[in-house]
């Protein structure tokens, strides 16, 4: 048998993970230059993700999800704080969008977006949006201007249907609106949102409602 | 200092309802926990569930999902979906988390089968109507290979044994149980494809 044969016999054990580490070792080099055997192990693959979805779901332990998320690597954070005149040299230097991360592409869209705020010109940014898609919607708050603006990357609404913002603040009786947007539009939220407001996506009817009448499809306090 | 923070920016990303798990996987490449957070509402019951078939032990199966989104996590830029769903590739590095952490207990004890617990109970998850039917489809799939065939593939895949593990188990030469593995999977996916 050659090194080749003995190693394709063992490519659905590998997919099994149920090889020991040195010949785990050894099919996994030689799946870096066998296109035959790459091939056959996705398939493998295929067939042990079908037993894997054989096994029924089990809650897991109430605690498990956070500990998960606190032994997470601090990369990056729900407030991603950018810093914007160094984000503004970027934009200029690059405005080709080849942003590597999704963070980089928002902390770069984020310095566009203030930079048109500042300048009353928000305009044609739907092409760059696309780059955040990832990242979703995102509101993103000035330190030197105070400005607030929402950045939507959602689908279009429904036919006949419109996103609507609100603001709902400590002390205030019922949402307010802020206004419509478009699935990948900008919105200027102002400039005086109190402390502790929570900014909410709603789908309305085609002119938006004076008070929500469907459930946030998306929120954030501020 | 007032001079740095006033040319500061803070950008809130909002909490989606729903995305697909290949966009909630890249914002993890960017770092955003919410999106691993909503990967584990998703599919940790499944990852649990897995982890504990393997496992058969609350703890390991526990530290095997945590192990397992951890990686998540760390593979995520390397993820490519077109290899296959994201539920799956979940499912496989939890997996592996499992066999490993329970070959290296195996190697602690002296006595394997001592104080292994019996599988707990298995609940549906009411969300996954559509998982429940494919978890039947795949059952009766199971059941229409040879007994021998679909002894290889519990004994690797839920017990976690070795090839040499299996044959040493089986009292079958090395060969032959390599053989039956690749047979084994082999023929699985031929049953999935004839039931689609």
């Amino acid at each position: 048998m050659t090194d080749h044969d003995e190693i394709a016999l063992m490519v659905a054990a590998h997919a099994l993970n149920a090889l020991d580490r040195a010949d785990e070792r050894r099919v996994a080099r030689h799946l870096a230059t066998c296109k035959d055997c790459t091939r056959a192990y996705r398939l493998a693959l295929d067939a042990v993700a079908a037993l894997a979805a054989s096994v029924d779901p089990i809650p897991p332990p109430l605690g498990l999800r956070g500990r998960i998320l606190a032994a997470l690597p601090a990369v990056t954070a729900d407030e991603v704080v950018i810093d914007e005149l160094a984000a503004q040299r970027a934009l200029r230097a690059t405005r080709r969008w080849r942003a590597t991360t999704a963070a980089t592409a928002v902390a770069a869209i984020a310095a566009s977006i203030l930079l048109a705020a500042q300048h009353r010109t928000i305009d044609d940014l739907r092409a760059s949006q696309a780059v955040v898609a990832a990242a979703g919607p995102v509101v993103i708050v000035s330190g030197s201007t105070g400005h607030h603006v929402l950045l939507t990357t959602l689908k279009d609404a429904p036919a006949g249907r419109t996103y609507q913002v609100w603001s709902i603040s400590p002390g205030t009786a019922r949402p307010l609106s802020l206004g419509l947007v478009a699935g990948g539009g900008t919105l200027r939220l102002g400039q005086a949102l109190p402390a502790g407001t929570t900014i909410a996506i709603t789908v309305e009817p085609i002119g938006g409602s004076t008070a929500p009448t469907t459930p946030p499809i998306a929120s954030v306090a501020i | 200092m007032a001079t740095t923070v006033a040319h500061r920016a803070i950008i809130y990303r909002m909490s989606p309802v729903e995305e697909s798990d290949g966009v909630l996987v890249a914002r993890c490449g960017g770092g955003d926990e919410d999106a691993l957070a909503a990967l584990y509402d998703r599919h940790g019951g499944a990852a649990y569930g897995l982890a504990l078939r393997v496992a058969r032990d609350a703890g390991l199966a526990e530290d095997a999902v945590q192990e397992g989104f951890l990686g998540v996590w760390r593979g995520a830029r390397r993820f490519d979906e077109r290899r296959g769903s994201v539920r799956s590739w979940i499912l496989s590095v939890v997996h592996h988390k499992a066999v490993d952490l329970v070959r290296r207990e195996v190697a602690r004890r002296t006595d394997p089968s001592e104080s292994v617990p019996e599988q707990a109970g298995a609940t549906d998850v009411p969300s996954e109507v559509l998982a429940s039917f494919e978890r039947r489809r795949i059952d009766a799939a199971l059941e229409r290979l040879p007994r021998a065939q679909r002894d290889v593939l519990a004994l690797a895949y839920f017990d976690g044994l070795t090839q040499q593990e299996l044959a040493l188990r089986l009292g079958e030469p090395l060969g032959t149980i390599k053989s039956r593995t690749h047979a084994a999977l082999g023929r699985l996916r031929e049953i999935l494809q004839e039931q689609r």
